[in-house]
């Protein structure tokens, strides 16, 4: 039996936890502590290992969610859980103030991750706040040489995740459709 | 002389009402033929039953299937001869067994859910020889275009592309509320008929980015008079509030707009109730979006070129946007490459309409470039998996969400 992996990364905040339990079979199993740092400012409880939910499809397959810490004191889990990876879904919080510094802190710290398999941005709390748009993140991306799709998202509604996820998917292939199953 | 009996325990008195769910697939036309009238009131009740949602009533020339009543005095034995050598498939209603070329025969009295099934899946039969069709079609008129595709499939990251591209049948049967119900068969003339491009210049969407641009400009609230309802467009150009609904807005983008008829007002936001506003606005991306799709209809704006490759500079933000069937699978492809629309039906065998709307949509946004070349912008990356894995993770999140 093959099982595959769709990473969820982001800053503290970014709705990491929340995007997985929308689109997971089952009530995915955190691993939340009371935060301690800088994340106290932000959250009162934080993902300290890793959030883990998963889609269970046709013949008994499984792709694994996996959501990561946004801190960076854990980046080093990053290329061991990348591996095999089908790709990365990265979501930027728009209302934190450093939301472009966060985005380029992942491009750089990430880069070789990037480079090998496939990426799409999710912005969620645009609601909240519309200081930088939508072409704010993509220019970005276009400056660090990232071509990748960019969609608004609320992390609650699964719609939003399930398309930022299909949007991936194209990504890894435009030609691909719902028929063409093994 | 016989008439139609059909045995069914739940046909609607009364045609329901299409939900959005209804609206977005394209129907099965059916025409009937040569039934009497009480034959052809029962059949025109149960088509628009509940038991038959997606099925519509039209004349013969424009039918996926055509239904005739072999045995009613109406029918025309000459006309079923025409039938039998048409390309459109028949069933015929009869007491007696009938036998012949793309002919159905269906015993009397009539099984509601027998002939219903019939309709489904005669008309489907037929989509897919469409579909195949057109391909045929698109790849035989170019050996240009043929080279293009042959490229494309080159930078296609999993390994199956040739089942792929032998593979034909695939079944568009929605989209029509954005995309259109022109004739697919319209879609592959030799020469793209004129009726099937449209000018965007003296249409609603014209007027909406107009009026955007100057909100902006002004950093004043404007509104448009002259629509029946007014249009205020406020917050530099960003929302949009109206009292036309959606249904009424989609009937003004369809036919050009009589400029001289509007009046533009720009208003102070002081004389305004702000707040009351953007309670029920827009924002007028979205309203652009579908009112170019409204516009298009599945034609493509004035002076588009098929040949030409394309690519758009990002996606558009299709969460917060009307979807409509292969809008996501087409920002990925031409986010990806730059390619012709013409390589683009042939590569991903997908109709025009959608390809002609997504393109009309994405130019209103400003999102389209063209280039002198095809382009990959993007190669594949290393660590990809195949098909089979991805088409089921597509069908586990469609599932999941029932949008479409």
């Amino acid at each position: 039996m093959r099982h595959h992996k769709i990473l969820f990364s982001g800053p503290v905040g970014a709705g990491k936890t929340t995007a997985i339990a929308s689109i997971s079979d089952h009530a995915p199993v955190l691993t939340e502590a009371k935060a301690r740092d800088s994340t106290r400012l932000i959250k009162e409880r934080t993902t300290v290992a890793m959030d883990y939910g998963v889609m269970e499809l046709e013949g008994g397959e499984k792709v694994h969610l996996y959501g990561t810490p946004g801190q960076p004191r854990f980046d080093f889990m990053w290329d061991i859980l990348a591996e095999g990876g089908l790709g990365i879904v990265l979501l930027i919080d728009n209302s934190a103030a450093d939301a472009m510094h966060r985005l380029d802190r992942f491009l750089r710290v990430f880069d070789e991750v990037i480079e090998r398999t496939s990426l799409v941005v999710g912005v969620t709390k645009m609601d909240v706040s519309a200081t930088l748009t939508l072409a704010d993140y993509v220019d970005r991306l276009d400056a660090a040489g990232v071509r990748a799709p960019v969609l608004e998202v609320d992390a609650r509604e699964r719609r939003d995740v399930a398309l930022l996820v299909e949007a991936l998917l194209y990504s890894i292939d435009p030609g691909l459709d719902v028929d063409d199953v093994a | 002389m016989t008439t139609i009996q059909v045995e069914s325990t739940a046909v609607a008195e009364e045609p329901l009402q299409a939900d959005n769910k209804t609206m977005v697939r394209a129907s099965v036309k059916v025409a009937l033929v040569g039934l009497e009238a009480r034959s052809r009131r029962i059949l025109t009740r149960l088509i628009a039953s509940a038991e038959a949602p997606d099925c519509e009533i039209v004349d013969h020339e424009s039918a996926d299937v055509i239904v005739v009543d072999r045995d009613g005095e109406l029918a025309e034995r000459e006309l079923l001869a025409l039938y039998q050598h048409s390309s459109v498939p028949v069933i015929v209603l009869s007491e007696a067994p009938v036998q012949g070329e793309n002919i159905t025969w269906i015993i009397k009295p009539v099984q509601a859910n027998i002939l219903l099934q019939s309709i489904w899946k005669l008309a489907q039969q037929r989509r897919r020889q469409t579909l195949q069709q057109r391909r045929e079609t698109i790849l035989a008129g170019s050996r240009r275009v043929r080279r293009e595709v042959k490229y494309q499939l080159q930078h296609r990251p999993t390994a199956q592309t040739a089942s792929i591209a032998a593979k034909a049948g695939k079944l568009d049967d929605s989209g029509v509320l954005y995309c259109g119900s022109v004739d697919e068969s319209r879609y592959l003339l030799p020469r793209l008929p004129d009726d099937l491009f449209y000018d965007p210049q003296v249409h609603l969407q014209s007027v909406i980015q107009a009026v955007i641009n100057e909100a902006q400009r002004r950093e004043r609230v404007v509104a448009i008079r002259g629509l029946g309802r007014d249009i205020v467009i406020f917050d530099q150009g960003k929302l949009l509030a109206t009292d036309l609904s959606d249904y009424q807005l989609r009937r003004i983008a369809a036919s050009p707009v009589d400029r001289k008829v509007l009046a533009f007002l720009l208003l102070r936001e002081s004389s305004i109730d702000i707040a009351a506003l953007r309670q029920r606005a827009q924002r007028t991306d979205a309203v652009l979006w579908k009112v170019a799709l409204w516009s298009s209809q599945g034609r493509l704006p004035a002076g588009a070129d098929l040949d030409k490759p394309i690519s758009i500079m990002a996606w558009p933000n299709l969460t917060r946007l009307a979807l409509f069937p292969h809008a996501v699978q087409l920002a990925a492809l031409w986010h990806r490459q730059a390619i012709s629309m013409r390589a683009t039906a042939a590569l991903l065998n997908i109709s025009y309409r959608y390809i002609f709307s997504f393109y009309a949509a994405c130019l209103q946004l400003g999102l389209i470039r063209q280039h002198a070349r095809p382009i990959v912008f993007q190669p594949p990356k290393s660590q990809q998996t195949d098909q089979g894995l991805l088409g089921k993770v597509l069908g586990y999140l469609r599932g999941k969400v029932e949008r479409r």
